[in-house]
């Protein structure tokens, strides 16, 4: 998990989340989407 | 102005925070604070043409840090304090229609990530004793924006509710040597008619003493104070018993159940330990298909719900609920 905190333009802060897909949620994915 | 007032009564806080009045209220879709600004779009809470998760501040807190300046003296009865602390929102997907129940197990793993990220965070800072993440689903419940979001309040005290299942777990475990969650899970999982879904590291019930309809409550199956202590296995079986238990919402009238959803656990101010657990509570307002839970005189004048339902019954009626194969285990 990343995260970018930035501060917005009155001050506050904001946080984007990024996230890589790893092993076990790739497979978790293929089973949802059988 | 804002500040926290103490009522000498009840002996709780309460937060004026006047500012919120004029927050944003029921926007058209192509008005929305929480989707991503489009290029040569209005500008957005979110300065970005796309994002996976995102929080951020408040823009109408009704905790801040700093606080501002309270709006009244107090009294030696009339106790008066700054209202200090973090509100933050926490936006699930950047789809502003997006419906979670419909999302990939991914997005719950994700978002509880998140959680576990913001309840370590603010709850480090010193000024900090209690991180509430919550989330206010649906019209039905008070929601102004429809983008699926969620919220933090970061309490500069430990709220009353919080507060008195602590006192009454703290109890039990001095007399007792046990968690009293614990006990009442052990109690659940012997009994089984109010337990609706099961994995290796929650249990999701209807509770002996449920106040709504359809309230669920998902325990910790081992006595885990908070997310600061959860397992990388325990992050992934928390999303997909929470994907399962709102794909059964969703598919019980077959339209999106609106909920208050509560996160219960550990303070941030150093206590509670042994007798702190980790569970979500949600309190679905409807009580039929088409028939709304209001809290009325018995509720809100007396504390004393009154469940027009056996949650035994109601457990078995989600138990039935298809959950078309998806795999919560």
């Amino acid at each position: 998990m990343k995260k970018n905190k930035i501060k917005k333009d009155d001050g506050r802060y904001l946080i984007y989340y990024t996230f890589e897909e790893n092993q076990e949620e790739k497979k978790d994915k293929e089973k949802e989407d059988k | 102005m804002s500040e926290l007032r103490w009522d000498p009564i009840r002996r709780d806080w309460v937060i004026t925070a006047t500012h919120r009045q004029n927050r944003t209220f029921k926007p058209p879709k192509d008005y929305c604070p929480l989707c991503p600004t489009e290029e040569g779009g209005f500008p957005t809470e979110v300065p970005a043409e796309d994002y996976d998760l995102v929080v951020f501040e408040n823009k109408f807190p009704s905790l801040q840090s700093p606080p501002p300046e309270p709006a009244v003296e107090g009294s030696n009865l009339y106790q008066v304090d700054l209202a200090q602390g973090i509100c933050e929102v926490v936006l699930f997907t950047s789809q502003h229609d997006g419906v979670m129940s419909k999302e990939p197990l991914s997005r719950f793993q994700k978002l509880v990530k998140v959680w576990k990220d913001r309840y370590r965070e603010l709850g480090s800072k010193d000024f900090i004793d209690y991180v509430y993440i919550f989330e206010n689903k649906g019209e039905e419940v008070g929601v102004t924006l429809q983008h699926p979001h969620g919220q933090i309040y970061a309490y500069p005290f430990i709220p009353p509710i919080v507060a008195r299942e602590l006192n009454s777990s703290r109890k039990h475990y001095e007399k007792e040597g046990k968690c009293l969650f614990c006990r009442v899970l052990e109690e659940e999982k012997e009994d089984g008619r109010r337990i609706i879904l099961e994995n290796d590291s929650f249990t999701a019930m209807i509770p002996f003493f449920a106040r709504y309809t359809y309230e669920v409550h998902i325990y910790a199956n081992r006595h885990l104070p908070s997310f600061a202590d959860f397992t990388e296995k325990e992050e992934r079986d928390l999303a997909a018993i929470l994907k399962a238990l709102i794909m059964k919402y969703d598919s019980l009238f077959d339209f999106v159940f609106p909920y208050i959803m509560a996160i219960h656990q550990k303070p941030t101010d150093g206590s509670g330990e042994e007798y702190s657990h980790f569970h979500i509570e949600f309190y679905p307002p409807y009580r039929t298909e088409n028939k709304l839970k209001y809290l009325a005189g018995s509720e809100s004048g007396a504390g004393t719900f009154i469940n027009g339902s056996l949650p035994e019954e109601k457990a078995e009626e989600l138990r039935r609920v298809s959950l078309q194969g998806c795999d919560f285990k």
